[in-house]
C-alpha cells in the first residue's frame, strides 16, 4: 500500500513525458522485490521480444520475417516449459520409469507471473508478425507494456494494441477516474479478504483431507470454493483495474458475471475474459483453421467437417488452458473436462432446441425459470469440475467427485463444528452475490455512479466497516498469482 | 488540484463517517449484541470462557498454560490436568482457563477482572512455569497478550483498542504487537554472567539435535538467576495480594521439569539454581502469608512428553501425579 501511495504521488509529481520512467522503475522494483534474479531475466526477455519484433517489422523477406517470429515464440515458450513443466515432466517420467533421471537439474522455481507475461510478449509478437500491430520503437516503452506492476503477477493479460497507446499518451489526474479506481479497489479487498479469504479456511479444511468428510459438508466445500476462486481472482483483478485507472490507464475487464451464465460456453466468455480471448485468437483459431485446409471432406462417421474441426481444436485448447494454469494432471483434468462438457454441449445443442421448443414454445411463461434452471445448472457444472482445480491429488479429485451426494453417516453437527468462519463468510458471499445481481448489464463502477448519494454514501461506509471488521489480513497468497 | 482538493475532503468526509460508525459498532457489538458476535469482536476465546464459568459461579478457576493440556503421543488418557483434577475432586466445580504461553501477568489480569465483577471463586489454582521467567519467554513479543490485558482491563482502553485495532491492522499495523528487534536484543545470562543475546539462542535450525544445542536451550530457560523484583514475580505477589484482600483462596505451585536431563548437563548446578530459583518466589509468597507447592522435582523424566528439545509437556502419568498433589492440598483447604 505504502509502495503503491509513493508510485502515485512520484507519478503525478512527474512532467507528464517522463511518468513511462516513472511506471517502469516502479514496475521493476515491485518485481525484484520477489527474486531480484528474476527482473533480470525479465529484462533479457523483452528486450529480445524488442529486438525480434523490430527485425520483423523490418525484414522484407517472408523467411526471415518467420525466423525472428520463431525466434521469439522459442524462447518465450522454451523458457516458461524450463520454469514450470521441466518438473512436472521429471514426475511425470520418474513415476513411469523409477530410475529414469530426466533433466533433474532443472527443477527450478518459476518467476512470478511468467504464465501471464510470456502470453502477453507472445501475442504482440504474433500481431507484429501477423501485420495487426507496429513494432514499437521505444525501448523503454515496451518494456514497461511487458512489465506494468499492474497486472504482472496475474493479469488481466493486455494487449499491445489497448496498452501501448496508453504508455504514449499524456493523461491529467481526472476526479472521477481516482474516484472510481479507488471504489474498484476497495470492492476488489472486500472480495479478497472478507469472501474468499474467509471461505477459504473452510474450503482449505474440507479438501485437505476429504475423507474426513461427508457428502453434504464435500458439497458446500465445493460450492464454497467455486464462490472463493471468483472472489479471489476477480477480486484481484478489480483491483489492478482500480489501480491503473488511477494512474490513468484503462485495463480490460476479465469477469462479467460468470455464474449468470447459461451454458458452459458462454461461462467461458465471461470467465477471465482476457486468458479466453488469447486462447481463442493465438490457439483455437489458428488450429481450426490449420485443420479446416487439412481435411477435404464435408463429412466423417456421419458427423460434418466443422464438427470434428470445432472438436478437435476444442480439446487441444482446453488441455492447453488447463495445462496453462499448472503443472499437474488436476489442471489437465479440469481442463480437459472443460473440452469434454463444450463437445457434449455442441453434440447436444439440436436436441436440446428442439425439447426447449417443445416445452417452452406453448408455454411462453416458464422462460424466466428456464432461464434460472440454465444457470444453476451450469453453475453446478463448473463448480463439479472446480473439484479438480482445487483438489491436492487426482485421488482426492475423485473421492470428492463420487462422494458428494453421500449422506451416510452426516450428522448437522458438523457443519456448526466449522465455526463462526463459515456463517461469516457465506453472509459476506451472499452480499457479493446480491450486488452482481443488482448490476444486471453494467459495470460496479457504473452501478455506484448510478444510485443516489445516500445510497452510495452508506454502502462505502458499509464496505469499508466490513473490510476493516471482517477482513483475514493474514497475506493469503492470491490463488491465480501461482500460476 | 481542483481534482485533489474534492478527492481529499470527500476521502475525509468517508473516514469520518467510517470512524464515527465503528464506535457506534463496537459499543453497539459489545452492550447490545452477545455471543458469536460480541465473540468476533473481541478474538479472545478464553474471555468468553471465563464469563461462562462466572456466570456458572464455578468453584475452582483454574489458571494455566499449554502444559495443563497437552501430553505424549500414545497416551491412552488424553484429559487435561484440570479434568483429572476435576474427576478427582467430584465435588467441586473446575474451570479450565488455559491457553498456550499464558503466565503471570495475565493470570493477574484474569484475577483483577474476577473481583472487578464482584465475584467469588471458592478456589483459584495458579501454576508458576519456571520458564516464563526466562528470557526466552518474559519478552518474547507473543507472549506479550497485551489485547487480552487491555480487554480484561476494561476501562476507555478497551474501547479504543476494540474499535480502531482491526483498523490499525488492515494499515499493516497491529497496535498489540511487541518489538521483535527488543526481543532479540535482550541479554540472555546464566546465573550473574552474562553469555549471550536472546538472538544466539534462537535456534534457526530446529530440526537438529546437538548437544552443544541442548546445553544452550537449557541455559536459555532455566538457568538464569530470578531476582525478586522480576516484573514475573511482581505479578506474583500482586495475584496473592488481590485474592487475599477478597478472601479467594489460592494454590500457587511450581511446575515439573525435566530435573534428571538438566542434571546430566549440568551437574549440581542445574537443581541448584532451580532450587535458588523456587527459593526466591517461595520467600517471596511467604510475604504474602501464601505457601507455594513444588512440584519442580516430582515427575521423572521419563513422563516428560518433549521430544528433542526440553519443555515442561509431561504425559498422563506426570499429569496425573500433578493432579493427585493438588487434589489433597484443595481438600484439606476447602474443608478447613
Amino acid at each position: 500500500m505504502v509502495f503503491y501511495l509513493v508510485v502515485v504521488l512520484a507519478f503525478y509529481l512527474t512532467p507528464a513525458r517522463h511518468r513511462w520512467a516513472v511506471m517502469l522503475l516502479a514496475s521493476y522494483c515491485f518485481y525484484a522485490s520477489w527474486q531480484p534474479a528474476y527482473a533480470l531475466l525479465l529484462a533479457l526477455m523483452t528486450a529480445i521480444d524488442y529486438f525480434c519484433a523490430r527485425r520483423i517489422g523490418r525484414a522484407k523477406m517472408t523467411g526471415d520475417r518467420r525466423h525472428y517470429f520463431l525466434l521469439s515464440l522459442l524462447i518465450n515458450f522454451g523458457l516458461l516449459l524450463a520454469f514450470k513443466y521441466l518438473a512436472f515432466l521429471n514426475e511425470t517420467v520418474r513415476s513411469v520409469l523409477p530410475t529414469a533421471h530426466f533433466a533433474p537439474f532443472l527443477d527450478l522455481l518459476a518467476p512470478i507471473g511468467i504464465s501471464y507475461y510470456t502470453l502477453k510478449k507472445a501475442s504482440y509478437v504474433i500481431d507484429v508478425y501477423r501485420g495487426n500491430q507496429e513494432p514499437e520503437a521505444h525501448f523503454g516503452k515496451f518494456a514497461l507494456y511487458v512489465s506494468f506492476f499492474p497486472e504482472i503477477t496475474a493479469g488481466p493479460i493486455d494487449r499491445a494494441h489497448s496498452l501501448l497507446p496508453q504508455i504514449h499518451a499524456v493523461r491529467a489526474p481526472e476526479y472521477s477516474r481516482v474516484a472510481g479506481g479507488l471504489k474498484l479497489m476497495a470492492w476488489g479487498l472486500f472480495k479478497k479478504i472478507v469472501v474468499a479469504d474467509r471461505l477459504a479456511i473452510f474450503v482449505k479444511a474440507v479438501f485437505d483431507h476429504p475423507q474426513d468428510h461427508h457428502g453434504p459438508l464435500l458439497l458446500l466445500a465445493v460450492l464454497s470454493f467455486s464462490i472463493q476462486i471468483y472472489a479471489d481472482f476477480s477480486g484481484y483483478t478489480d483491483m489492478a483495474i482500480g489501480m491503473a485507472q488511477i494512474l490513468g490507464y484503462d485495463l480490460p475487464d476479465n469477469f462479467n458475471r460468470p455464474y449468470s451464465a447459461r451454458s458452459i460456453g458462454e461461462f467461458w466468455k465471461r470467465w477471465h475474459i482476457s486468458l479466453t480471448t488469447w486462447l481463442r485468437d493465438y490457439l483455437f483459431l489458428p488450429v481450426a483453421s490449420a485443420l479446416s485446409r487439412k481435411i477435404k471432406r464435408d463429412h466423417w462417421l456421419g458427423m460434418k467437417a466443422d464438427a470434428w474441426i470445432y472438436m478437435s481444436s476444442i480439446s487441444a485448447t482446453m488441455l492447453l488452458c488447463g495445462l496453462w494454469h499448472g503443472a499437474s494432471w488436476t489442471f489437465v483434468a479440469w481442463g480437459g473436462l472443460h473440452g469434454a462438457y463444450l463437445i457434449l454441449s455442441l453434440l447436444t445443442r439440436k436436441a436440446r432446441g428442439k425439447w426447449r421448443k417443445k416445452i417452452l414454445g406453448p408455454r411462453p411463461f416458464l422462460k424466466p425459470a428456464y432461464r434460472w434452471l440454465r444457470i444453476s445448472l451450469t453453475f453446478l457444472a463448473v463448480s463439479y469440475i472446480w473439484i479438480f482445480f482445487r483438489a491436492n491429488s487426482l485421488s482426492d479429485a475423485a473421492y470428492i467427485a463420487s462422494n458428494l451426494l453421500v449422506v451416510k453417516g452426516f450428522h448437522v453437527n458438523a457443519f456448526a463444528q466449522m465455526g463462526a468462519e463459515l456463517p461469516i463468510a457465506l453472509a459476506a458471499a451472499g452480499l457479493m452475490v446480491l450486488v452482481h445481481v443488482l448490476q444486471p448489464h453494467e459495470g460496479i463502477r457504473d452501478m455506484f455512479a448510478k444510485r443516489a448519494a445516500p445510497f452510495r454514501w452508506l454502502f462505502y461506509v458499509l464496505l469499508v466497516l466490513a473490510i476493516i471488521n471482517l477482513g483475514k489480513f493474514n497475506d493469503v497468497p492470491f490463488i491465480y498469482v501461482q500460476f | 488540484m481542483e481534482t485533489m482538493k474534492r478527492l481529499v475532503l470527500k476521502m475525509g468526509m468517508l473516514a469520518a463517517a467510517v470512524l464515527l460508525s465503528q464506535c457506534a459498532l463496537t459499543v453497539g457489538l459489545l452492550h447490545v449484541a452477545g455471543g458469536r458476535l460480541q465473540n468476533q469482536l473481541l478474538r479472545f476465546d478464553m474471555y468468553a470462557r471465563l464469563q461462562h464459568h462466572l456466570k456458572l459461579k464455578t468453584d475452582i478457576h483454574y489458571f494455566g498454560d499449554c502444559t495443563l493440556f497437552t501430553g505424549k503421543a500414545g497416551d491412552k488418557d488424553n484429559r487435561s490436568i484440570p479434568a483429572m483434577l476435576q474427576a478427582l475432586c467430584p465435588g467441586y466445580a473446575v474451570a479450565e482457563l488455559s491457553h498456550p504461553a499464558y503466565h503471570m501477568d495475565l493470570y493477574l489480569a484474569f484475577c483483577q477482572y474476577i473481583v472487578k465483577q464482584g465475584q467469588h471463586p471458592k478456589l483459584v489454582i495458579i501454576p508458576i512455569n519456571m520458564r516464563s521467567f526466562s528470557p526466552e519467554w518474559d519478552r518474547r513479543p507473543q507472549y506479550q497478550f497485551t489485547r487480552e490485558k487491555t480487554i480484561l482491563a476494561g476501562g476507555p482502553k478497551k474501547y479504543l483498542l476494540l474499535a480502531f485495532d482491526r483498523l490499525f491492522m488492515s494499515l499493516g499495523y497491529d497496535l498489540c504487537a511487541g518489538s521483535r528487534d527488543k526481543y532479540l536484543r535482550e541479554p540472555v545470562y546464566c546465573g550473574d554472567e552474562k553469555v549471550g543475546l536472546v538472538k544466539d539462542f534462537l535456534n534457526p535450525d530446529f530440526g537438529k539435535y546437538s548437544d552443544e544445542i541442548m546445553r544452550d536451550k537449557l541455559v536459555f530457560f532455566y538457568l538464569y538467576s530470578l531476582r525478586p523484583g522480576h516484573r514475573k514475580v511482581r505479578s506474583l505477589l500482586e495475584i496473592a495480594r488481590v485474592l487475599s484482600l477478597h478472601s479467594i483462596p489460592v494454590i500457587f505451585y511450581v511446575m515439573p521439569i525435566d530435573c534428571q536431563t538438566g542434571e546430566e548437563f549440568f551437574p549440581g548446578l542445574f537443581s541448584r539454581r532451580l532450587a535458588e530459583n523456587v527459593r526466591v518466589i517461595r520467600s517471596a509468597l511467604a510475604e504474602t502469608g501464601n505457601d507455594v507447592m513444588d512440584f519442580s522435582a516430582a515427575v521423572p523424566r521419563g513422563e516428560f512428553a518433549w521430544r528433542q528439545y526440553p519443555s515442561e509437556h509431561i504425559d498422563s502419568q506426570g499429569k496425573l501425579r500433578v493432579a493427585e498433589g493438588l487434589s489433597s492440598r484443595l481438600n484439606g483447604l476447602l474443608k478447613r
